[in-house]
């Protein structure tokens, strides 16, 4: 692919200048990065879920593009490893505009929001999940929950999310659901989940 | 499950002077999202100097972009959306050569006609001069075609020495 630049200057394919750190420390991610499995919703489901994960990796990420049947702007998610729903969160959210935003936390496998079945149905949330040290048999396990949405007519948010599901077993499954039995995850809604290797 | 590996490098380039607009065009439609990394500054006076993020050289004659962000300013949190814009305001890139901003800006499901096109990043910035500091953002382009251009902006211009990386990630 082509890569320029406009107006003032062009773009070499030299060295990095020294200032800087180098992008693929940063990161740490190519080469160590590898696809396990993609769920794409072909209609209205309760629940999605990733069974027999391989204990391969360091870490898990689940990225995801979601919407939810829910009728209003912002359903929650709720998650449980394992087949074990339970655990605490911790959040600070934005909504914007006359929405101050806020920090909380609560027992529970609330895990964050999707995007509503009110708004445009070509809109979706954007979400990234990761799961650290989904391995280790000595530590909680949790996963941490970024996403947002921009939505320009309805009300929107943007969030960081904790969860902790209070197990310290290994991760083998994952689960992502509603917990109201009258809500979907609705149809078009994909999940890709990734390992990441730590050596 | 079979785990294939992926997070491709794309492209990876350094600034040799001070620009105002770079773009990444021609972006194979082979990956299932996008990363782009962006570390460095901007020449603008101003710490909270920002950076922008437009599609397919649809650059402002319409609204069909919108913002949102959650970040710190001086000792409070700072909140705020930006509808009906020409532009997606992807992350803070500052003005501080000795602090350069970092930028993480995810592009998911950037070839899904079905659905409109969505970024999600976040700024990791040092608070120089008290002002501006870390953030997250989501940004949405109501437009359902599948990207293959990228053009970025900031306020003031992007100085030399900042690195710009695009990575490509195929799900299974």
């Amino acid at each position: 692919m082509a890569i320029r630049s406009l107006k003032t200057a062009s773009i070499s394919t030299g060295t990095k200048r020294s200032k800087f750190w180098d992008q693929s420390a940063q990161l740490a991610l190519p080469g160590s990065y590898y696809s396990i499995a993609t769920i794409t919703n072909t209609s209205n489901v309760q629940t999605i879920t990733f069974n027999n994960i391989p204990q391969d990796y360091q870490h898990l990420e689940l990225r995801v593009l979601g919407r939810d049947t829910y009728p209003n702007t912002y359903p929650g998610v709720y998650a449980n490893f394992n087949g074990t729903g339970s655990g605490t969160f911790h959040y600070m959210y934005g909504g914007g505009g006359n929405d101050a935003g806020g920090i909380g936390g609560a027992v529970s496998s609330y895990i964050g929001n999707s995007a509503g079945g009110d708004t445009d149905s070509r809109n979706f949330i954007t979400s990234i999940f990761r799961i650290p040290n989904y391995t280790d048999s000595t530590s909680m396990k949790m996963a941490t929950h970024w996403f947002g949405n921009a939505n320009n007519t309805y009300s929107n948010t943007i969030a960081y999310w904790t969860w902790s599901s209070g197990s310290t077993a290994p991760v083998t499954s994952i689960l992502l659901g509603e917990g109201d039995t009258n809500l979907k995850l609705a149809s078009g809604s994909t999940y890709a989940l990734y390992g990441i290797k730590g050596s | 499950m079979a785990a294939g590996r992926t997070y491709t490098t794309i492209s990876n380039q350094t600034l040799q002077s001070n620009t105002a607009t770079v773009t990444f065009s021609g972006i194979p439609s082979t990956y299932t999202d996008l990363v782009l990394s962006i570390t460095g500054y901007s020449t603008h006076s101003d710490d909270g100097a920002r950076g922008y993020i437009q599609f397919n050289s649809d650059t402002g004659s319409n609204t069909n972009y919108s913002d949102m962000f959650l970040g710190s300013y001086q000792t409070s949190k700072n909140t705020n959306k930006n509808t009906g814009q020409s532009k997606i305001a992807y992350g803070v890139v500052g003005n501080s050569s000795t602090y350069p901003s970092h930028n993480e800006i995810h592009i998911m499901g950037y070839t899904d006609t079905a659905k409109w096109n969505f970024t999600l990043s976040k700024t990791a910035k040092y608070l120089t001069n008290a002002n501006y500091g870390n953030r997250i953002s989501a940004g949405q382009w109501r437009d359902t075609t599948a990207i293959s251009s990228i053009t970025l902006t900031v306020d003031g211009s992007y100085a030399v020495g900042t690195v710009f990386s695009l990575y490509g990630i195929k799900a299974a």
